[in-house]
C-alpha cells in the first residue's frame, strides 16, 4: 500500500467542475473504492460485524417472511422480508406498481412478533403503507424471469446454472424502489445521522440491499431444495458471489441530484481529491503498480463481458474495448517509470475517449486504499441552505459572476433551450419529464432549471442594481420567484461541484445522464440503459455475502467477472 | 397521524407551491413548519388556514416596506390583509438584518396567520420566542428584541415525528394535491422512468 505523500511533489490540482459536472462526463461514471457500497463493506469487514438469520419461514413456493440480522459492535438491523405470489399482469418495475415479489423494510433493531405482524400489514403495501421511526428504509424487488426459473430448475436437479445466461442477467431480483429517510413514516436520516455505522452516504440503504442480496441466494436455494429434494444443491460459492442485486432506476433520482447541491460537491469533491492524490505520487510500489496491472486485465474482461441492448451505449461499450485495449499495450511501461500515475492519466486525457477516462479514474483510485479511502468519511454533509437576507446586490452580483459563470456558456435561448419540464404526476407521486410545448403542467414544474433560474435573477439584479445597490432581503419582496435561487446561489458559494452545468430542461436532455453519476457513487455496474429515463443496473455483484466477510477481502470485488474466467 | 420530518417537510413545501407561492417562499413554509415540529407544536392548523386564506384571495402576496433607522414595517395597504406565507419569510429576513440592534422594532400590519410570523423568525434565527406567541398572537405582529430570547442549549428540540390534526391536514393534503400534475396515458407512455412491461 502507498502512504500518503508528506512533501513535495505538490498535488495537481484537481479537476475543473466545467469539466466534471457535464452531463456527458457525468453519463460516463464508473464506480470507484469510494462508492457507498464498497465503503459500507470495508466498514463491516473492519468492524467485524455479525450475520445471522431470525425467522425463516417460506413455503415451498418460497412465499413467507424472513428475517436477516445484521449485529455491528453497537446495535443491530434486521431486515424483514416478505416473499409474495405476483400475478404475471401485475409485474411492473414503474413506480406506480402495485405489487412485487418481494418487499422489505430494514429494522432498526431486532424486531418481535408484534413488529412484524405491523410490518406483514404495511410493507407489502409500500408507498399505501405506515411505518415508524423504528423503520430505516423500506424497498421492493422483482424476480428475474429470465434467470430465477432457470437456477432453480438447474439447482433442484442437482446442476449448477449455466454461466452464460447466470452472466446475461447477473442477479436473482432486481429492486425497484429503495426508500429511506422519513419516506412513508420511516425514520428520518437526521435521527441515525451521528451513528458511528452510518457515517457516509446512503450507508443504511446499501446495508438494506446487501442483505437484501443475501435473501435472494437463501431463497433460490430454498426453492430448489423444496423441489428437488435430496437431489438438490446449493449454488456453487463462485456462481453465489457472482450474483447481484439488480436494480430498475428511473426519473426519481433526478430531481434528488437538484435538491442537494452540498452534498453532490461532498461527494465529487472526495472523488477528485482522491484521483489527485494519486495523480501527484512520484513513483509507484512494487504492489499498487502489479495491481493495478492486474486490475486493468480484470476491467477488460468486466467490460468485454458487459453487454447490453441500447445501440447508443452499445457503441460506447465497443469504444471503451478499444480504449482499454490501447491503454493495456502502453501500462506496464508508464507504470514503470517517474510520476507513473499522472503519465497514465495525461495517456488517457490525451488517447482515450471519455468513458475510458472515468473507468482509468476507477482504476488509479483501487491500488491506493490507504491513500485515499479517508475521504470516504467526508461524502456526507449536513446540509443547510441558507439565506443572507443582508448582503449587498453588488455582492451577490460577483457571487454569480464567480461561481455561475457557466451558465454564460449555455445556449439558453430558443425552443429547444425550454423544450422539457420536471414534475410530480398525481399518480404515485411519480417523477415525469413533460414536453412544456404539447403537455399541460409546465406551471407546476420543479425546480430544476438552474441555468435559466439564474440567468432570470442576473436579468433583474442588473435592473436593480442600475438603480440602487440595496440588500437582498428587500430584493426578494419584490421578487419572490428568485427566492429559492438567491438562496441556492448563497449556500453553494465556494463548493465548485455543486451543479450540473448543463441545462436541465433542454430538448434532448437523457436523464439517464444523472442516474449513471448518482448510481456509480452508490457503487452500481453494468448500467443498461433501456431508454433516455431509466437503466437497469447490478449492485454488489461479485461481493463476498455475509457469511463469507470476515474472511474474505472487502475490496477484492471490483469489476466482477464470471466465474469461470476468474484466476 | 404521525409523519416524520422529512414526509412533513415535503408535504408541506408542495402544499405552499400548489396554493400559488413561488419555490422559494414554499421552502420556507416547509422550514417553518418542520420548526414548529421540532417544538412539539402541530404546525397543521396555522399552515392550512394560511393556505387557505392565500388560495382563496382572503390574503394578498404583494407586500411593501417601510424601513427607518431602527424600524422596519411590513404591510399589504389598501386595507387588505397579508398572507403570513409571504410576511413571514420577509420579516424573518428583516429580522436577521436587523436584530443586532437592541432597539430594533419589527412590525408586521394586519396578517392573516400572526403565529406564523413569529414562528418564520423563530425558525430562521435558531432562537425561541419568549412569549408563547405561535399559539396565541392575533392582529398585527411587533416583534422586539426582548420578545426573541436565545434558544438555550439541550433546548426542547424533538427529533422523531410530528402529530398533525387530521381535518388541518386534509386542507394541507388538497393543497398539496394541486401540485402534481393529472396523469394521461401519453405521459405515463413517455414521460416517465421505466417500461410498461418489465420481464427479464
Amino acid at each position: 500500500m502507498t502512504a500518503r505523500p508528506q512533501t513535495s511533489p505538490p498535488m495537481v490540482p484537481l479537476r475543473a467542475a466545467d469539466e466534471v459536472m457535464r452531463l456527458s462526463r457525468m453519463g460516463a461514471s464508473f464506480p470507484t473504492r469510494l462508492s457507498f457500497m464498497r465503503s459500507l463493506l470495508r466498514r463491516m469487514h473492519r468492524e467485524s460485524w455479525q450475520f445471522g438469520q431470525g425467522r425463516f419461514d417460506l413455503d415451498a413456493q418460497g412465499f413467507g417472511t424472513v428475517v436477516l440480522t445484521a449485529r455491528t459492535p453497537l446495535r443491530a438491523y434486521s431486515l424483514v422480508v416478505f416473499s409474495h405470489d405476483l400475478p404475471p399482469e401485475k409485474r411492473t418495475d414503474r413506480v406506480i406498481a402495485e405489487a412485487w415479489d418481494a418487499t422489505f423494510s430494514l429494522f432498526d433493531g431486532i424486531p418481535d412478533e408484534a413488529d412484524i405482524a405491523r410490518l406483514a400489514a404495511n410493507t407489502p403495501k409500500q408507498e399505501a403503507g405506515r411505518f415508524t421511526h423504528r423503520e430505516l428504509v423500506l424497498g421492493r424487488a422483482n424476480r428475474s424471469l429470465r434467470l430465477f426459473s432457470h437456477v432453480t430448475g438447474r439447482l433442484a436437479t442437482g446442476l449448477q446454472p449455466d454461466i452464460g445466461t447466470v452472466a446475461a442477467v447477473g442477479y436473482l431480483m432486481r429492486t425497484t424502489a429503495v426508500y429511506g429517510s422519513g419516506k412513508f413514516g420511516c425514520c428520518d436520516r437526521a435521527l441515525i445521522a451521528d451513528r458511528p455505522e452510518l457515517q457516509g452516504a446512503f450507508q443504511v440503504e446499501m446495508l438494506a440491499v446487501y442483505l437484501f442480496r443475501w435473501f435472494t441466494v437463501q431463497l433460490i436455494e430454498h426453492l430448489a431444495q423444496a423441489r428437488g429434494g435430496d437431489a438438490a444443491v446449493s449454488l456453487s460459492p463462485g456462481i453465489r458471489n457472482f450474483l447481484g442485486v439488480g436494480n430498475a432506476t428511473g426519473l426519481g433520482m433526478a430531481p434528488f441530484l437538484g435538491r442537494h447541491p452540498q452534498l453532490i460537491h461532498a461527494w465529487v469533491k472526495a472523488r477528485e481529491t482522491a484521483l489527485a492524490r494519486v495523480r501527484s505520487l512520484p513513483d509507484a510500489r512494487d504492489e499498487t503498480g502489479a495491481g493495478f496491472l492486474r486490475l486493468l486485465g480484470r476491467a477488460r474482461q468486466h467490460v468485454n463481458e458487459w453487454r447490453v441492448d441500447d445501440p447508443q451505449q452499445t457503441i460506447r461499450i465497443e469504444g471503451l474495448r478499444r480504449d482499454l485495449a490501447q491503454l493495456s499495450g502502453v501500462a506496464a511501461e508508464l507504470v514503470d517509470g517517474t510520476a507513473p500515475w499522472e503519465r497514465l492519466w495525461q495517456f488517457g486525457q490525451d488517447r482515450l475517449g471519455v468513458e475510458a477516462q472515468e473507468l482509468l479514474l476507477s482504476l488509479l483510485l483501487e491500488p491506493h486504499g490507504e491513500l485515499i479511502d479517508d475521504l470516504a468519511d467526508q461524502m456526507h454533509v449536513a446540509e443547510d441552505l441558507a439565506l443572507d437576507p443582508a448582503m449587498r446586490l453588488s455582492e451577490l452580483r460577483r457571487l454569480i459572476a464567480a461561481q455561475q459563470a457557466w451558465v454564460d456558456a449555455l445556449a439558453l435561448e430558443g425552443p429547444g433551450a425550454e423544450a422539457r419540464f420536471w414534475y410530480y404526476s398525481e399518480e404515485k407521486l411519480e417523477p415525469r419529464l413533460g414536453h412544456r410545448h404539447g403537455e399541460p403542467g409546465g406551471m407546476l414544474e420543479m425546480p430544476l432549471a438552474f441555468a435559466q433560474d439564474i440567468r432570470r435573477l442576473v436579468t433583474d439584479l442588473e435592473r436593480e442594481l442600475a438603480a440602487e445597490d440595496g440588500i437582498v432581503a428587500a430584493f426578494l419582496m419584490a421578487h419572490p420567484q428568485h427566492r429559492h435561487t438567491v438562496r441556492r446561489v448563497q449556500s453553494i458559494s465556494g463548493l465548485d461541484y455543486a451543479e450540473v452545468r448543463d441545462n436541465l430542461v433542454a430538448d434532448g436532455i437523457r436523464p439517464i445522464d444523472l442516474l449513471r453519476f448518482k448510481l456509480a457513487f452508490f457503487g452500481a455496474s453494468k448500467f443498461d440503459p433501456k431508454s433516455d429515463l431509466w437503466t437497469r443496473i447490478t449492485l454488489f455483484q461479485g461481493a463476498p455475502h455475509p457469511d463469507e466477510l470476515a474472511t474474505a477481502d472487502p475490496d477484492g470485488w471490483a469489476f466482477a467477472i464470471r466465474p469461470e474466467a476468474m484466476t | 397521524m404521525p409523519l416524520s420530518f422529512g414526509e412533513l417537510h415535503f408535504y408541506c413545501c408542495r402544499a405552499a407551491f400548489g396554493a400559488g407561492l413561488p419555490w422559494g417562499l414554499a421552502e420556507d413554509a416547509a422550514a417553518t413548519a418542520v420548526w414548529l415540529a421540532r417544538q412539539g407544536r402541530d404546525p397543521s392548523p396555522d399552515l392550512a388556514a394560511a393556505l387557505d386564506s392565500l388560495s382563496d384571495g382572503a390574503a394578498v402576496t404583494a407586500v411593501k416596506h417601510e424601513r427607518s433607522a431602527t424600524e422596519c414595517v411590513l404591510f399589504a395597504g389598501g386595507g387588505n390583509a397579508s398572507s403570513a406565507l409571504v410576511t413571514g419569510p420577509s420579516a424573518a429576513d428583516w429580522w436577521q438584518v436587523m436584530k443586532q440592534d437592541p432597539a430594533a422594532r419589527l412590525v408586521v400590519r394586519n396578517v392573516d396567520v400572526p403565529g406564523w410570523v413569529f414562528a418564520c423568525i423563530a425558525a430562521r434565527t435558531g432562537g425561541a420566542m419568549a412569549a408563547d406567541h405561535a399559539a396565541d398572537v392575533t392582529g398585527d405582529v411587533v416583534v422586539t428584541a426582548n420578545d426573541m430570547i436565545a434558544k438555550a442549549s439541550g433546548g426542547k428540540d424533538q427529533l422523531g415525528f410530528a402529530t398533525v390534526d387530521q381535518d388541518a391536514w386534509a386542507i394541507v393534503q388538497h393543497h398539496f394535491r394541486r401540485s402534481l400534475v393529472p396523469s394521461s396515458d401519453a405521459s405515463r407512455a413517455s414521460g416517465a422512468g421505466a417500461g410498461l412491461v418489465d420481464t427479464d
